[in-house]
């Protein structure tokens, strides 16, 4: 009978203690510190189902408010953005405070940000906060400001952030990327015209200048194959007296194969000048896009 | 008639091909979509990549991204060139 009891008892225990995994059940409190937690630990899924939980059961909007601006956080940072849009949609039916607003521009801000939709973000961020305006909306301006070449006034807003906020960690972020900005400065650059104007001059140069040498080859390989075809092509119907229809067919051939080498070179500076840019700025951008708040 | 002619080679042709494209927009949707918006100058376009930027060391050259399906395909900046 004792014995019974002892496994009775021990069954009670076990069963009352939560599976490994599983949050201790607890007050709403707790389930949003729980489901933080995940977000800390970058389990994006398990934390969003802890606060969809969380937004269901809400009893007041301002709550309802901040669990469905956790949702789209998590959403952001594990780069569903549709998603993220989605919840953030929800979230802004319930701001009601200029706080609140310039949470969810925040928030969006930052996935349009991850989607490379500069123009979207700078949307997103020119709601007039006046005083209610967070150095973390400045840090945004500058990311914005940089995507769209504009450095001078990235360094500007940094320069505000840093004063606004003196040792915050928004702050730490302004100095890491002002050191982003002036390396984008001073990153390798390549003219996309002087690289047409090379590959007008000698096919395939100004591909060779934007660092792609094989692309350089190729349009100087190929060129010369049309060219000597369309002068064959020439010199068979002079020689013989016959209409010009070959070769007024291969030299309109190699005429677009040219046109499109120095089409080519430039687009080939382009992507040259935009790889640079993300091997610089690309890494103090993913910074600021894996913020929480 | 161009445009016709990718139309039909996406749907009769490319189907039933293996993916052969590296980029991750391929050629024929990239060529659509350049002529279709720009004419002639999209033609110019898309032999710089076909002809002269597909070669056998593409993939020394352009980064990888990752397509909407999950795989991994050559990133040419052709969102960011736009």
């Amino acid at each position: 009978m004792t014995k019974a009891c002892l496994l009775l008892a021990a069954v009670a225990v076990l069963w009352a203690l939560p599976a490994e995994g599983q949050p201790a059940e607890g007050q709403p409190a707790d389930r949003e510190a729980f489901g933080r937690s995940l977000l800390g630990e970058g389990d994006y899924f398990r934390a969003i189902t802890v606060f969809k939980e969380l937004a269901f059961q809400a009893q007041t909007p301002e709550d309802r408010f901040r669990f469905r601006t956790l949702i789209g956080q998590g959403y952001r940072l594990s780069r569903r953005y549709d998603l993220a849009i989605q919840s953030l949609g929800l979230a802004t039916v319930d701001a009601a405070t200029d706080e609140q607003r310039d949470r969810v521009d925040l928030q969006l801000a930052l996935v349009y940000l991850g989607m490379k939709l500069t123009p979207q973000a700078g949307l997103a961020l020119s709601r007039p906060m006046g005083a209610a305006a967070t150095p973390l909306r400045g840090l945004l301006r500058a990311v914005v400001a940089v995507d769209q070449g504009k450095t001078q006034e990235a360094k500007t807003e940094l320069g505000l952030v840093r004063q606004g906020a003196p040792g915050s960690r928004v702050a730490e972020v302004a100095v890491d990327l002002d050191g982003a900005v002036r390396s984008l400065e001073a990153a390798p650059h390549r003219s996309p015209f002087l690289a047409a104007a090379l590959s007008t001059v000698v096919p395939g140069a100004g591909q060779l200048y934007a660092d792609h040498p094989v692309d350089g080859l190729q349009a100087l390989l190929l060129l010369a194959a049309l060219g000597t075809t369309s002068y064959v092509a020439w010199r068979w119907e002079y020689d013989d007296g016959r209409p010009y229809v070959w070769t007024g067919i291969s030299w309109s051939i190699t005429a677009l194969f040219y046109g499109s080498n120095i089409v080519g070179a430039h687009r080939t500076a382009e992507m040259y000048n935009l790889r640079a840019r993300e091997v610089t700025w690309g890494q103090a951008r993913d910074r600021v896009l894996d913020l929480r708040f | 008639m161009l445009l016709g002619w990718i139309g039909y080679y996406q749907r009769h042709i490319a189907v039933n091909s293996v993916q052969r494209c590296p980029f991750a927009l391929s050629c024929s949707r990239y060529a659509q979509d350049r002529i279709g918006r720009l004419g002639l100058y999209g033609v110019l376009l898309f032999i710089d990549r076909y002809f002269y930027r597909e070669t056998v060391f593409a993939r020394q050259t352009y980064p990888y991204t990752v397509r909407p399906d999950g795989t991994m395909a050559l990133d040419d900046g052709y969102l960011e060139l736009e």
